[in-house]
């Protein structure tokens, strides 16, 4: 891996890490003194600042360790979580997201404001902890230092009883060695006498520190340098991080024991002799004082620990990460392998060669086995992106001062990772309006008789092969009047026209449209559903709204589970071959070229007794020849108006993998995508809604209700 | 600077209070403080939330004061939940454990604590 493919690593994982500490502070806003939650904020900074440091992102270690220690000082008891250090640490994480990425969040990424935040987060340490430069020594060694062999030591430091007059603070050295690493102190205080016979002048105490630590001995002596003469040293190393023991449960205590010298073997042979825990029974025999065990049971389990953790990297190794880009390659290749497949089968069959059609056959069903597996690994579960809303729930209602709670529901359902993307601002916006609009103020709110926080939630569901995404809010829902005459103002509808509410409700959607008497930073401009709406529709899916005034808003949304492959139905016109997805489809109705001339080339059909206005692809193509006899209409359907394409053969229903189109094509409406078939050409794919808002601006084609009901 | 302060509560319950810095230079100080009241009451309690500073000399001073009560059939406790520095002292110097010493007949070892 090169140097920037490491560093692309470490922004892929900071990312997590951010996404993570972003909720954990949102979930610390609801509980402050959650130990788990401020561990887990505690552990996502202090793995950012070592992560930035060895990866060169030194800006964001000096700024995280500010933060970090704020949060060592609570998770250590020593200071009380404030919605004051949330708020910060909220405004400090968007500033390491842009620190990130730069290039992204230049207009917000601000030297000034992460210069205040940490003036804020330093003054914070300092105001509530004297200790706070020896705690954050404490973190600092781990944070930065690659991973290197680690040794555990067990450490005897008997100082002699004279040492207070030495001027010396025996404590002073414990705490500096124990900083060393990880490590468990024993003080052995049997040699403290009563009070009536203690010299207030002598150290009685002497300890075990059991260390594990990449430094080395002499580091460990570097500490007793100044008292090496007036103390008892033994240091041992009984742990190695590479020894591959696999046995967790270490040296039994009477091992251990012997092996410090604190117990004879025959009187351990002795009291193994009855029946009763060791460490109770040398403790009841005499033979050993209570703190000897104590403290060799301590390295016990010290090294258990120890041992636990480093088999942790390997349990876990069953999970590995991919760049998506690798994944978008290999959903190409096997599009490639599907249209190679399908050339197979159609040789076979041209040739009516049966031992090819056999192997054509067995490569089908494993390319199409490779196919639903590869588009397996591009689902994500749509949790990833719930999540990221509970922030601008947050933040919305802060500025907006309403109180909104949001609640998920089917956070596991999977969608594809394009879809997922494609999907995050259109629900942004959705849910935006949902606070500005929908939720009333908390006094409004309460005055109607509703609980003054209001609940925005968001859920997710399988339907086939949909996805249905449903947000729902419990405010004041919407005025069926105001949009009435909104439709009116802006000319979509007549002022006699009776729709029923869901014609009503999908005015909403046409661009500029907007009731908001204010226009807010956050909506009313009347921009935006429209925008929504063709986001959704790009998706190849469908969005619906429902409401019951004064009580609630639905908007329903409807996904295909994946954009990599679809089920479309296979159509020609002259040589030009189109697939229209099926999902839209609803049938399939021949039209002779008499019965379109009756209709004066007026582009209208009636299918069972509907008229149902269509669009001739080979005029919208401009597709020369002539037209067959016998043509054929595909009526589709979308948001809940019938709309048919004249063509000249309907082939069949084709699975196909898409391919995007070249940018030569990015500007051409109407077409979605293209797909190689069998013998190697290629089908266009067309985006339906687009060519009927096309159709309809060009043509004032009317849907097929708009014109039975002006008559 | 040392505060000691001793107050009886009238059920043979005596009650110390240590205020200040409870360091080597003070310990003289506080171990005759610790006899008088121990000679004083078969039940002493120590308040010690005002204290400022500690160091292991006091830690030392307070477990043979729980030694000698015990030898003479007494209790010593904490009469409140001691301070965070003096927290943070006996957590640094390892003193905590999960059984007494040899003395400790009534389970009531200083340093059996959730927080030590």
């Amino acid at each position: 891996m090169s140097e920037s493919q490491f560093r692309e690593a470490f922004r892929e994982e900071a990312q997590e890490h951010l996404t993570d500490l972003e909720n954990t502070i949102m979930e610390l806003e609801e509980r402050l003194d959650d130990e788990d939650l401020i561990n887990r904020a505690f552990r996502s900074m202090h793995t950012l600042k070592g992560s930035s440091a060895m990866f060169d992102f030194t800006d964001i270690s000096a700024f995280t360790h500010n933060i970090e220690t704020v949060f060592m000082l609570v998770r250590d008891g020593k200071m009380k979580m404030t919605k004051e250090i949330l708020s910060l640490s909220m405004q400090a994480r968007d500033q390491i997201k842009y620190m990130l990425n730069p290039e992204t969040g230049s207009e917000l990424s601000n030297t000034s404001k992460r210069e205040e935040l940490t003036k804020r987060f330093k003054a914070i340490a300092q105001g509530q902890d004297k200790t706070g430069d020896t705690a954050v020594k404490e973190a600092s060694p781990a944070a930065t230092a690659p991973e290197k062999k680690k040794y555990t030591y067990r450490i005897r430091f008997r100082p002699h009883s004279s040492i207070f007059m030495m001027g010396t603070n025996p404590i002073l050295l414990v705490k500096e060695v124990a900083q060393l690493g990880r490590s468990k102190v024993v003080a052995h205080t049997d040699n403290i006498p009563f009070l009536d016979e203690y010299d207030t002048g002598l150290c009685y105490i002497f300890w075990d520190i059991i260390l594990t630590t990449d430094k080395g001995m002499d580091a460990i002596k570097g500490v007793f340098v100044f008292v090496e003469d007036d103390c008892e040293l033994k240091i041992t190393v009984i742990d190695e991080s590479d020894s591959f023991s696999e046995d967790l449960d270490y040296k039994k205590l009477g091992e251990i024991l012997l092996e410090r010298g604190d117990i004879h073997q025959e009187d351990l042979d002795e009291v193994l002799g009855t029946r009763k825990l060791l460490g109770d029974m040398l403790v009841d025999a005499g033979l050993i004082q209570v703190s000897h065990i104590e403290a060799a049971l301590v390295e016990q389990e010290h090294i258990r620990q120890e041992r636990q953790g480093r088999q942790r990297p390997e349990e876990t190794i069953s999970t590995i990460k991919v760049p998506a880009e690798k994944l978008d390659r290999l959903v190409n290749l096997v599009g490639e392998l599907v249209t190679v497949q399908a050339r197979l089968t159609q040789m076979a069959v041209k040739r009516v060669d049966y031992e090819m059609l056999s192997v054509a056959e067995e490569v089908e069903r494993l390319s199409s086995e490779l196919r639903d597996n590869t588009m397996n690994i591009r689902m994500l579960p749509i949790g990833t992106i719930f999540n990221r809303f509970k922030r601008v729930v947050r933040d919305l209602s802060n500025e907006l001062k309403k109180e909104v709670e949001m609640t998920t529901e089917g956070e596991a359902t999977e969608l594809d990772k394009t879809v997922i993307e494609k999907l995050n601002d259109p629900l942004v916006h959705l849910i935006r309006n949902s606070i500005d609009h929908g939720i009333e103020t908390p006094d409004v709110r309460a005055a109607a008789g509703k609980p003054r926080r209001g609940t925005i939630h968001l859920s997710a569901e399988h339907s086939g092969a949909h996805v249905l995404i449903h947000i729902r809010d419990d405010g004041m829902g919407l005025d069926k009047e105001a949009i009435r005459l909104k439709g009116i103002e802006r000319g979509l509808i007549n002022a006699s026209a009776e729709l029923s509410d869901n014609e009503l409700f999908s005015l909403i959607f046409a661009a500029g449209f907007s009731t908001a008497k204010e226009v807010t930073s956050v909506s009313g401009r009347g921009v935006g559903m429209d925008v929504v709406r063709r986001a959704i529709e790009s998706l190849r899916g469908s969005i619906e709204l429902n409401s019951v005034t004064g009580k609630a808003t639905i908007i329903s949304i409807k996904l295909p589970l994946t954009l990599a492959i679809i089920d479309g139905l296979l159509v020609k016109v002259e040589k030009g071959q189109f697939v229209l997805p099926l999902a839209s489809v609803i049938e399939c109705v021949s039209i002779t070229a008499e019965q379109i001339s009756r209709a004066h080339d007026n582009e209208l059909v009636i299918v069972r007794g509907e008229i149902v206005p269509y669009i001739s692809l080979r005029k919208q193509f401009y597709i020369d020849g002539k037209s067959p006899e016998l043509q054929q209409v595909v009526i589709t359907e979308v948001n809940g108006a019938r709309v048919g394409f004249l063509v000249d053969h309907v082939v069949g229903e084709y699975q196909t993998v898409i391919k995007k189109l070249g940018g030569l094509y990015k500007n051409v409406i109407g077409m979605s995508g293209a797909t190689i078939l069998g013998d190697g050409s290629v089908a266009i794919i067309l985006d339906v809604p687009r060519l009927i808002d096309l159709a309809k601006q060009e043509q004032g084609l009317q849907t097929n209700r708009n014109i039975s009901k002006g008559g | 600077m040392l505060n000691l302060t001793y107050n009886e509560t009238g059920e043979d319950i005596g009650v110390l209070s240590l205020m200040g810095e409870l360091v080597i230079a003070n310990a003289d100080e506080i171990k005759n403080g610790l006899l008088l009241a121990l000679g004083d009451t078969k039940q002493l309690k120590l308040n010690i939330s005002d204290v400022t500073e500690v160091d292991l000399s006091c830690i030392q001073i307070l477990c043979a004061a729980h030694r000698f009560a015990t030898k003479l059939k007494g209790h010593l406790s904490f009469a409140v939940e001691p301070p965070e520095v003096f927290k943070d002292v006996v957590r640094a110097t390892g003193v905590a454990r999960h059984k007494g010493c040899v003395h400790d007949v009534n389970n009531s070892c200083l340093w059996l604590r959730d927080w030590a």
